[in-house]
């Protein structure tokens, strides 16, 4: 049934192809649907696989349904459901959106990394396609550059791993070992492949000019697109490759975390601003994944969550804001709603007390710690005091400088979801179980190599 | 009811505080000075020891417990807060965002109180948060400079808080545990001195961020300056004291004489406790200096803050029995004397729109009750008998002298003198000298503004006589702390404070106050009275007297004459061209900023070349470093 | 022999995204590095002298072994194609950048800031 989540969205965006005007409650009807197959398949809590056209693995291609692609899936699929509920920023681009979510899942579920390639590559253009919404061409082609040699150099990677181990399924990649010298140049030419999409420094030049370039690229990219770009960097060096490269993400990550956080403060565009926080929180979340246990892992995508529900209302918010209004000065008088769900969900990304960025952030600190890890945490909070800098400057803007413009009329809908994403934050912070045990089960399936190989390898159940 | 059900139902009741003062600001202040009403006699019924439990966080326990020192700095933080809360309910109608203010006022005094309870090191991070992050949020309603004013606030206050935070780690990481006292226990038999020092020292750089210590005071005299006028009194009358109780934590709740044994630096004192009592010192220097020359009122008594937070920190890390004892009642001095002082400036501003020094005056006649509770408050601040003020100052110095530090004692003397010169400047300025037309109309502010300045000097007059019943929990704290158990310093049946080199009997001394007041008061009526003149006279009507001239010149523009411009410009002088450490900071800040547009300009913004270019030449670094 | 014409095509391809101005060429030049991966693809899965991966036994001789690995050339023909929509993409683009920035050379384009 788990093909069905690649599968509904791509035939709905033909079908969309044809009648262009059903394109938006398709969209909805896709992603909906995603949703409602994947709550009635919660938590596999084992690994269930889907060989296409009933080729047993390791022969063919098999999407794996385990606690971890079954999570990240979940969370893709839920900001799509968000985003199609906003007619607005959708636009025209419910084809191009239908098609990122069945490349996003296709590369979430996917048992096969040159399968994996290709989703990637559709990833790229239609993000690409995303990303050129109110003509921010330059900046869409920039991002396809960059994209494209990534897609080189993720496919190079695939065919030395294919080479050196004669197959392709990453199950039985994992478990036929890798001669050490080949597994550098794999885990390293992977590591740069995914660092463009897991906005690695300084692989992320992209980043700013995507993201800051309309409303509807940063909601779904910086959430849903990062979510899997980052889920896969989990499978591949916690799962496959057993940790090997894990130094190299690591000290990218490190230097990603500062250099985000710097850059931010620096700018005054607001929906850039957040898409370089948006860098410096994936820099967090891939040194925690470099670290390669279960714990750490979980903890890691327990923060990604937080993160991405934070950045969805952030960049929702921004968005409304930056095509409102040309000065931004004291707007939140005008939208209190808007800005009370703003307020928090920048507060949660600094992780102050009452909102669930502290939940996360702190419980990283901790597992930081007691893996004797010094460096980490004292980058991580450097980069939170830089953060709170530009987090409090513009929330202190937004608030209270004087206001001069009309008012734009409310967009309800958009209000509506970031006050409910808002307060879901505030609740993660009282029970994190929500997003935590989910992000735990998540991680230690990552970490579990052994189970995966063994699912994949040995269950067979049924084809289409 | 549990404290922790206090706490929590105080989070929530300040949003609903929202909707409420949302519908009628004046119901809200009403109800928020109720609740701080209620929350003081809930602090007396409260017995020490009671403990209570907030949840669990990852495992840990997150532990509240009533200790004498909770009940201190929780009296004394509500006796401010509350104050201002009543104040609050006229002062408000000036201001822009009433209801936005009462509930951050309310969410910051639960966050204090959470403070103050917490028994480990996360339950007092994240009550520290709440209020800094509910007081951060008033600090922008002030006018177009707060709002810079809150971003420097923010950024400092964090950097000391990640510092604590790396700090309770480093402790939770070694020890397993972040009770506070267990910690304490374990510290004492770890023999490893770089791992302890590294704790203490960021467990209390909180405490010095918050606190104004140097190098992290920048923040007090442009976050008090701005805010809202009647808000400067809970910061630096309330939320400094949040910074006095981490360092008290980090220098008394963990034994530093005991953990720090093995290190000793001068006169018994171990080298990290010396090297506070020097940054103390630090600010006591910068602090008196740098309030002499400001014109600004609230600018001038944000550095004194800055100078007493120095003594406070001086007093308790010397962690002499005496010394601790003056250090703690500090506080209570200091935030009582700042929380009325900056309510007599908000009173003023209330009235006159300005806080510049130089643009006001003689506002003694139309402002009468301000003016004394300025005029006692600042008595109490300069440390002059009969306030409380002087007392914990003469037990600071007792201290400093029976150590032998006689640098620090010189400088605590210095500082001592310095304020009498800086308190000065307001009173002479603001209060006293000649009233510029424009105020003429000005009258004093309503009974529910200066009744919360009259109550608070109050107190402290009455404990400036009878200081026995603040200086029990004081003891208490002392014996807790286990400091020298067996010494009793306050001795009540002989209304006694024991020093060292003397005792003080603080009624007596009342008395004979009161003798020389009254002979004053005698004279004062014998001798003739001062005679008022108008400036204009001669120019208003014609043949009117000569009152005034100067150098066989009439007056033509009286304002001119103000001798509150440029007040000590020769004693400024002498320092005019000092080092500033806030331009220091500045820099650094820039620093950053600048960082940020170097990255921006070579990794972001570029074209698809540059991408290619950075693409390649990582994956050459990389392959290079591995192979 | 054919590793290298692939790799020495990878650095013509990032010689010229490195240098060139003009945004077409770019694309052409990432076009190459498709191009040269392709190649080295190819050359992965093959063996000399080897024989069509077909599998009957009328063939003299015959031995896995000797087999090609047909398994490279049909990942190639995936690869070409999304070669081939990245271009696409990427040429759509830059008609409308043009249209835009009036230019497609990094140096004259116009509205460029930031």
């Amino acid at each position: 049934m788990i093909s069905l989540l690649i599968a509904i969205p791509l035939l709905l965006a033909f079908i969309s192809i044809i009648w262009r005007s059903l394109s938006k409650p398709l969209f909805f009807l896709a992603s909906f649907t995603n949703i409602v197959i994947l709550i009635t398949s919660w938590f596999p809590n084992g690994v269930e696989i889907h060989a296409m056209g009933n080729w047993k693995p390791p022969f063919g291609i098999n999407l794996v349904f385990d606690n971890a692609s079954f999570y990240a899936a979940l969370v893709v699929n839920a900001f799509f459901l968000l985003t199609s509920l906003l007619p607005g920023l959708v636009g025209n681009y419910g084809i191009p959106l239908m098609l990122l979510m069945a490349a996003a899942n296709g590369f979430v579920l996917t048992g096969d990394l040159f399968n994996s390639f290709v989703f990637m590559e559709i990833i790229t253009i239609t993000a690409v396609t995303i990303a050129s919404k109110k003509e921010n061409f330059y900046n869409a082609f920039k991002y396809l550059i960059l994209g494209g040699i990534a897609g080189s150099i993720y496919l190079l990677a695939t065919i030395f791993a294919y080479a050196s181990t004669g197959s392709l399924n990453m199950a039985h990649v994992s478990m036929a070992g890798i001669s050490s010298s080949s597994l550098v140049a794999i885990t390293t030419l992977y590591a740069i492949g995914l660092g463009v999409e897991a906005k690695l420094f300084p692989l992320n030049g992209w980043v700013s000019g995507v993201y800051g370039g309309n409303d509807l690229a940063p909601v779904i990219l910086g959430t849903s697109v990062s979510f899997a770009a980052l889920y896969m960097v989990g499978r591949l060096f916690g799962t496959v490759f057993h940790g090997n490269g894990a130094e190299v993400l690591y000290t990218l990550a490190l230097i990603t975390i500062v250099i985000g956080e710097v850059a931010a403060l620096r700018q005054r565009n607001l929906l850039k601003t957040f898409a370089y926080s948006s860098v410096a929180q994936a820099g967090v979340v891939v040194a925690m994944l470099s670290k390669g246990t279960g714990t750490a892992m979980g903890l890691a995508y327990f923060h990604l969550t937080n993160d991405a529900v934070a950045k969805f209302v952030i960049f929702l918010v921004a968005g409304f804001l930056v095509y409102n209004y040309k000065n931004l000065n004291g707007v939140f008088k005008k939208h209190k709603v808007l800005g009370a769900s703003f307020s928090i969900a920048s507060f949660s990304l600094v992780g102050f007390p009452l909102f669930a960025g502290f939940q996360s952030k702190l419980r990283i600190i901790m597992e930081a710690f007691s893996m004797k890890d010094y460096l980490f945490p004292s980058v991580m909070l450097l980069a939170t005091l830089i953060e709170v800098g530009y987090v409090v400057r513009w929330n202190v803007k937004l608030w209270f400088e004087e206001e001069t413009q009309e008012k734009a009329e409310t967009p309800v809908i958009a209000s509506t979801l970031a006050l409910i994403l808002a307060l879901v934050l505030i609740t993660v912070f009282i029970k994190p179980d929500i997003f935590l045990g989910g992000a735990m089960k998540m991680g230690n399936a990552l970490a579990d190599t052994k189970d995966y190989i063994q699912g994949v390898l040995s269950v067979v159940k049924g084809g289409m | 009811m549990a404290m922790s059900t206090l706490l929590v139902s105080l989070v929530a009741t300040s949003v609903v505080m929202y909707f409420i003062s949302k519908a009628s600001w004046k119901i809200g202040a009403i109800l928020n000075f109720l609740i701080g009403i209620f929350l003081i006699s809930y602090v007396f019924a409260l017995s020490t020891g009671t403990t209570s439990e907030l949840g669990t966080l990852f495992g840990q326990k997150l532990q509240l417990i009533w200790t004498n020192a909770s009940y201190y700095f929780s009296l004394v933080s509500l006796l401010v807060i509350v104050s201002v809360m009543l104040f609050a309910i006229k002062w408000l109608d000036s201001q822009k965002y009433p209801a936005a203010f009462n509930m951050f006022l309310l969410m910051m005094t639960a966050g204090s109180l959470g403070v103050f309870m917490a028994a480990d090191l996360i339950t007092l991070y994240i009550f520290w948060e709440i209020a800094v992050l509910s007081s951060m949020l008033i600090v922008p309603m002030g006018k177009k400079e707060s709002r810079k004013a809150a971003v420097v606030y923010a950024v400092m206050s964090a950097s000391g808080t990640y510092m604590y935070l790396y700090g309770a780690f480093l402790a939770f990481q070694r020890y397993g545990t972040l009770n506070i006292s267990e910690i304490a226990k374990h510290m004492v038999s770890d023999p490893s001195t770089g791992i302890k020092a590294t704790i203490f020292l960021l467990l209390a750089s909180a405490g010095i961020a918050k606190s104004g210590i140097f190098p992290l005071h920048t923040w007090l005299r442009i976050a008090h300056g701005n805010a809202p006028d009647a808000f400067s009194a809970v910061l630096s009358g309330q939320l400094v004291k949040l910074g006095s109780y981490v360092l008290m934590v980090s220098v008394a709740a963990l034994p530093s004489l005991k953990i720090f044994s093995n290190i000793p630096f001068y006169s018994g004192i171990p080298a990290t406790n010396y090297f506070l009592i020097a940054l103390g010192a630090t600010s006591i220097i910068i602090g008196t200096l740098m309030a002499i020359k400001q014109d600004d009122m609230k600018m001038l008594i944000a550095f004194s803050s800055v100078a007493n937070g120095g003594y406070i920190l001086i007093g308790i890390g010397t962690m002499d029995p005496i010394g601790f004892e003056g250090g703690v009642l500090h506080v209570f001095n200091h935030a009582l004397a700042a929380a009325v002082i900056f309510m007599a400036f908000a009173s003023v501003v209330y009235r006159t729109h300005t806080k510049k020094i130089s643009e006001l005056g003689g506002l003694i006649h139309k402002m009468p009750i301000t003016f004394l509770a300025y005029l006692f408050a600042i008595i109490s601040l300069a440390g002059i008998p009969p306030m409380s003020g002087f007392i914990s100052k003469w037990m600071i110095y007792q201290a400093l002298v029976r150590k032998g530090m006689f640098i620090t004692a010189f400088i605590a003397f210095f500082g001592s003198i310095g304020s009498f010169l800086y308190v000065f400047r307001p009173l002479a300025g603001v209060f006293l000298g000649q009233l510029p037309k424009k105020y003429k109309d000005v009258k004093e502010v309503s009974p529910i503004m200066w009744l919360p300045m009259v109550i608070l000097v109050t107190i402290s007059l009455i404990i400036g006589i009878w200081p026995f019943p603040i200086l029990k929990p004081i003891e208490g704290m002392r014996m807790d702390f286990g400091i020298a158990p067996t010494m009793k310093i306050a001795d009540s049946s002989h209304w006694l404070i024991k020093g060292f080199a003397g005792n003080w009997n603080p009624v007596l001394v009342f008395n004979l106050f009161l003798i020389g007041f009254v002979i004053a008061y005698i004279l004062y009526t014998l001798f003739p009275r001062p005679k008022k003149v108008d400036l204009l006279a001669p120019h208003k009507k014609e043949g009117a007297p000569i009152n005034i001239y100067t150098g066989g010149e009439f007056i033509y523009n009286p304002d001119l004459y103000q001798y509150n411009t440029k007040f000590y410009a020769g004693f400024e002088r002498m320092y005019e061209k000092h080092p500033s450490w806030e331009k220091l900071l500045e820099m650094l800040a820039k620093f950053f900023y600048d960082l940020g547009e170097w990255v921006h300009g070579w990794f972001f913004r570029p074209s698809p070349s540059a991408y290619t270019f950075w693409v390649t030449l990582t994956i050459l670094i990389v392959f290079w470093v591995r192979w | 022999m054919v590793y290298g014409i692939s790799i020495i095509l990878i650095g013509i391809g990032i010689y010229g995204l490195m240098t060139q101005k003009n945004l077409f060429k770019h694309i052409v030049s990432l076009s190459i590095i498709d191009t040269a991966v392709n190649i080295f693809i190819v050359a992965t899965g093959y063996v000399s002298n080897g024989k069509a991966p077909i599998y009957t036994r009328a063939l003299p001789g015959f031995s896995p072994n000797s087999f090609v690995d047909p398994l490279p050339q049909a990942l190639v023909l995936t690869a070409i194609v999304i070669g081939v929509g990245t271009l696409a993409l990427g040429a759509s683009l830059l008609v409308r950048v043009k249209e835009k920035h009036s230019s497609i050379n990094v140096e004259n384009m116009k509205g460029v800031g930031e």
